[in-house]
């Protein structure tokens, strides 16, 4: 098993560098620079050149590329190019938005799918089952952007009863509620739908098991025997997908954030791209990356330890 | 200040140049009918990185650093491009090249810094132009040589030539304001956010990047009484999420995107005044005359007459702005009555002047457009008239990053620009606009590449005059000259509508840009 | 095939979804002839109007009729779908036998190659990349493409893999048999209907992100219709009319409810095995 986490572990980290560089290449193509942008036409050419060294944009990419790397390590992702703010602090000031968003959606969904999915696996067929069923490809097929935009549009914009942009107050605990409750449900929608399924198929197999019988012979309550045997069980594939969903709800973020005006990683990445803040750019990748590459590890990991004949597949 | 930057409204997609990305985070202290009566909460339309004003780059800034620094003279508070005495109780051009100024007496910096003094004047005119400094915006005094001082409270301004602009652009933007020797001396005449020295009505309390800038009075001060306790100051970039936060309660004052000007006034918001004024930023569609495709004038000619201008604004403005005759709004000296070519144009005279340049139809071009709803509307609208003449137009949004650095000679993307919609921030003197055009601006701004002597020579006469009239018609011969090389087809000067609430007495430069410091409550 | 079709009827869900995307897939080919205006057909006196009967679902804020370009817009929807999908598909499956037939350093780089393009978010990849290449339909498929293959890829890989070490396999090395034959004969007809269901259930995914992407501005360029500029067309003037983001949500749901149902019944008679496998990470 460690040796299985090590090779992973080694692997991840390739994967984290391999991204960045490759972002990093791709960046530095686009055409436009901040020096062009910050300058403008009052900019004589030496006051660009001075610029770009003092950004350290006018060595090779390669060079910038390893001493941005060698500084990450030493947790220090340079500075943004316009309010000279350091990257990190830039990067953690927005990254708590993303992650609460992302947690509280996951968490959410959770909360109701999780019964909905134990229920319809007990009451296989009855018409709630069967209503979940529809419900649950229906929510996670449809994308969560459209979700957001309908939400804004009916429950923010016409009928008021939430608001439409933001995060709130600081320190304003009920007012930032308020406004999470939005983006959540559009983020989360499609969560209830998958984790109820997970939950119900992976609970139809733990069932019949053999342990649960005897659990149930023994005379114990339906109930307990719900929660103590085969919930138990069927949990654990619910969290692995979970490790691996959390990529994919990266981007949903993106737009959640987008519709909603909501600060966060997502919308930092959107903007910094846009205005070629490279360092920011650099910086929000690599967070991103680790964030997700984390997250599959974990779950891979996980995975490994439950299933043994996992270990041995990457060859 | 850089042209290419936009202080009016756009779209989630549009980040605004340089000095900030507002994310839309508005900190909500509560709504303004609690006991709130002393903090004015208004929107700014960028966020601030830099309060220094040698170094603003953003005109967001700008209106803080007018509320924090007094200058000599100033913009009068009714919204016309005037000037009136702020710091000086005396300003007066003796000639040319030389203004006196007496300060009034008792005038204090805050943070016990003393009196304001001729010393204090000369120390911050000068520091802009310091050579070994190389701040941004030592374009603004132009041909400042040095100030003289002649006793304790007053002094010489002495130019180099004469600068026209020196009034409008130089002192009454925040570029001229008045600085406290002793402190900018105590930090090495560098600062960013936290100004050593004000000596306007109110000071700098509290900055958070991106999220909010809050002022407090000045105790110092000595002027007319303050408006308000605090002004909360939201870099909000997008107008959208400032009018949910005006309709939320939040903001007592904001401007608002051009498309939702008839939303509120088919459903007006409770006690609230809408003011819907011209703006001076000036919007066109330019023509690469060096592009093979535009080389002949008769194919750019075509293009001039066969886009509807008074179309586009439909489409784009809603019908609210006016059409433009050239780069120069109306108010300004230089502002053209006419222009050579109807808004309307003339869809047969376009379709018969691309058959005299004798080119295939349908002829391909390429029109690049910054991302934001509104140039894209207006690149849609100029597509579909110039369908109905013959050409096939490609349509390009370009992210604001990209499209600033389009027709810059530093890139290697100047050479196809052939098409594109353009517009410039503006400010109270003429020869702001004229000057992003001349030869020297071929590769810079001058995305058009067009070269024109008279111009060129108009340009610097007219910078140097002080008659109204003769600057007037310099200027007017200017933007004629432009049309007359085909590749301008000017569009509007745009609009800033602004709500605000009916308990406030709001102040508006000639610009449409509030001015913080003469806010008041009824 | 009959066998399925039959199979299908008898699935409530699964038989909505193709009669979904039957009509879908007509709609799409006949669009053109069934859109009462030219999509792009700019009117600026008619902006933003409610539906009526002159505008079924109303007009855009350059008065377009939007269900001409909602009617148009499927055509580009489905076009990316395509394209990308058999693409990616195609070369997923050649990278995937590659990796799980060939030398073990081969399949390392490969699985480090996909792991990587899985590990970005997927709008970082296309802005940057829609950034540098300028907006466009092709970049749109071109990054659908570059992200869909590991997907593909890793599956074909597991099932080479767990092919290649099966007994009768080994016994046609033993014979000399040319690694295409295997190939060809044993793996691929085993992974067929896995990666056609796949295929299918992709569908979503990837009209999706075209929406998604044009949304965002970076797709199609103005004046093509599709949901996704609907879409951003319609947040923009979000408060002036609600018509645009109604009439543009609507056929994304249809698409991607329809194709999913259908994915979902298909995958239920042909590999109930595959339940368990997770969704894409996109």
């Amino acid at each position: 098993m460690l040796n299985y986490a090590a090779r992973r572990i080694g692997l991840s980290l390739l994967i984290v560098v391999l991204a960045v560089s490759l972002l990093f290449g791709m960046i530095h193509m686009i055409p436009g620079d901040p020096a062009s942008v910050l300058l403008g036409p009052r900019a004589t050419p030496e006051l660009r050149a001075e610029l770009n060294q003092r950004m350290g944009l006018d060595q090779p990419v390669m060079v910038q590329l390893g001493r941005f790397l060698l500084n990450a390590l030493r947790g220090d992702l340079g500075e943004d190019v316009f309010s000279n703010r350091p990257v990190t602090t830039i990067v953690l000031e927005q990254l708590p938005y993303t992650v609460i968003l992302v947690l509280l959606a996951i968490g959410c969904a959770a909360l109701i799918g999780i019964p909905l999915g134990c229920y319809s696996a007990i009451r296989r067929n009855s018409w709630l089952d069967r209503v979940t069923a529809v419900m649950s490809v229906s929510f996670i097929a449809v994308p969560s952007f459209i979700i957001a935009l309908y939400a804004l549009l009916i429950l923010s914009v016409k009928l008021r009863w939430f608001p439409a942009m933001g995060a709130g107050e600081t320190g304003n605990l009920p007012d930032q509620l308020r406004h999470l409750v939005l983006p959540t449900f559009a983020l989360g929608l499609g969560w209830v739908g998958y984790i109820s399924r997970l939950v119900r198929s992976s609970m139809l197999e733990v069932i019949e098991e053999q342990h649960v019988r005897t659990a149930r012979a023994f005379g114990l309550p339906e109930w307990v025997v719900i929660r103590d045997y085969a919930l138990r069980i069927a949990i654990l594939p619910t969290v692995t997908v979970i490790g691996l969903g959390i990529g994919m709800t990266l981007s949903s973020a993106l737009f959640t954030e987008i519709v909603f005006s909501r600060p966060g990683i997502g919308k930092l990445l959107h903007e910094s791209v846009m205005t070629r803040n490279y360092p920011v750019v650099m910086g929000t990748v690599l967070i991103t990356t680790i964030f997700f590459v984390v997250a599959t590890l974990l779950s891979d990991l996980v995975n490994a330890w439950l299933d043994p004949r996992l270990r041995s597949e990457s060859r | 200040m850089n042209p290419g930057f936009h202080p009016t409204r756009r779209d989630f997609l549009r980040t605004v140049t340089a000095a900030g990305i507002g994310v839309a985070t508005v900190g909500y202290t509560g709504p303004t009918w609690a006991a709130d009566g002393d903090i004015l909460h208004i929107r700014n339309y960028n966020s601030v990185a830099t309060l220094d004003p040698a170094r603003m780059i953003s005109g967001a800034e700008g209106l803080i650093g007018n509320a924090l620094y007094m200058s000599l003279v100033r913009f009068p508070s009714d919204g016309g491009w005037g000037w009136q005495p702020d710091a000086a109780e005396h300003f007066e051009q003796l000639d040319g090249t030389h203004y006196a100024f007496r300060l009034r007496k008792g005038q204090q910096f805050n943070n016990d810094l003393g009196e304001m003094t001729a010393e204090d004047v000369k120390y911050s005119l000068e520091r802009v132009i310091r050579s070994d400094k190389n701040f941004p915006n030592s374009g603004d005094l132009g041909t400042l040589s040095h100030v003289e001082v002649e006793d304790r409270y007053s002094g010489v301004i002495v130019l180099k030539s004469p600068y026209a602009a020196l009034i409008t652009v130089g002192l009454c933007q925040s570029t001229g304001s008045i600085h406290s020797k002793t402190a900018m001396e105590a930090v090495d005449d560098e600062f960013g956010i936290h100004p050593p020295s004000c000596s306007g009505p109110y000071q700098l309390k509290s900055w958070q990047s991106k999220r909010l800038t809050v002022l407090e009075r000045n105790p110092a001060w000595t002027g007319d009484p303050q408006g308000f306790r605090e002004i909360h100051i939201y870099p909000i970039n997008d107008p959208k999420p400032a009018e949910l936060a005006y309709e939320a309660g939040e903001l007592d004052c904001t401007q608002i995107a051009v498309e939702s000007v008839e939303v509120f006034e088919k459903r007006p918001t409770p006690n609230s005044t809408l003011d819907v004024r011209k703006a001076l930023r000036y919007y066109w569609i330019g023509m690469n005359m060096e592009h093979p495709k535009l080389a002949d004038i008769r194919v750019r000619q075509a293009i001039q007459w066969g886009i509807d201008v008074e179309a586009v604004l439909k489409a784009a403005w809603f019908g609210l702005a006016e059409p433009a005759t050239g780069i120069i709004a109306p108010g300004l000296i230089g502002h053209r009555e006419k222009a050579n070519i109807p808004p309307k144009g003339n869809p047969d005279r376009a379709r018969r002047l691309l058959a005299e340049a004798g080119v295939k139809t349908p002829f391909r071009l390429r029109l690049d457009c910054p991302t934001d709803t509104l140039e894209q509307t207006v690149a849609l609208v100029a597509q579909w008239c110039l369908r109905d003449i013959g050409f096939e137009i490609d349509v390009r949004p370009q992210d604001s990053a990209t499209f600033l650095t389009m027709g810059m000679e530093s890139g290697d993307r100047w050479q196809d620009v052939q098409l594109f919609v353009q517009s410039f921030f503006m400010l109270g003197d003429p020869y702001y606009a004229t000057q992003w055009f001349i030869e020297e601006q071929v590769g810079l701004w001058n995305w058009e590449r067009w070269r024109s002597k008279e111009f060129d020579r108009r340009h610097h006469v007219a910078l140097g005059l002080t008659d109204e009239s003769e600057r007037d018609r310099h200027y007017q011969r200017m933007q004629q000259i432009m049309e007359d090389t085909g590749c301008y087809r000017f569009l509007t000067h745009g609009l800033e509508p602004t709500l605000y609430r009916d308990n406030l007495i709001p102040s508006f430069r000639g610009d449409g840009y509030p001015i913080f410091r003469d806010f008041k409550r009824v | 095939m009959g066998h399925t079709l039959r199979r299908l009827r008898s699935d409530r869900l699964g038989f909505l979804g193709l009669i979904i995307v039957s009509t879908i897939v007509l709609v799409t080919i006949l669009a053109n002839v069934l859109a009462p205006y030219d999509p792009v057909d700019i009117d600026v006196d008619a902006r933003l109007l409610s539906p009526s009967s002159d505008h079924l679902l109303g007009t855009d804020q350059l008065g377009r009729d939007i269900l001409s370009r909602v009617l148009v817009g499927s055509q580009v929807a489905l076009k990316v779908s395509l394209i990308a999908i058999s693409v990616s598909l195609t070369l997923g499956l050649l990278l995937g036998m590659l990796a799980g037939f060939g030398p073990r350093w081969l399949d390392r780089v490969l699985v480090v190659g996909f792991d990587t393009v899985r590990s970005f978010p997927t709008i970082m990849f296309a802005l940057a990349v829609v950034s540098l290449i300028g907006p466009s339909l092709n970049t749109v498929i071109g990054v659908v493409i570059l992200t869909s293959i590991p997907i593909y890829g890793r599956i074909v890989r597991t099932q080479t893999l767990a092919t290649r070490d099966r007994d009768f396999i080994k016994a046609e090395q033993a014979m000399d048999a040319s690694t295409g034959r295997i190939l060809f004969r044993h793996v691929l007809p085993n992974i067929a209907a896995p990666l056609l269901i796949l295929a299918s259930m992709d569908v979503p995914v990837v009209v999706g992100m075209e929406a998604g992407l044009s949304f965002l501005g970076l797709g199609v360029s103005p004046p093509t219709p599709s949901w996704g500029s609907i879409l951003n067309d319609g947040y923009s003037f979000i408060r002036n009319s609600p018509w645009p983001i109604i009439a543009g949500g609507i056929p994304l749901i249809v698409v991607t409810l329809g194709f999913t149902f259908l994915g979902e019944a298909l995958r239920d008679i042909l590999d109930p095995k595959l339940r368990r496998s997770g969704r894409r990470a996109s």
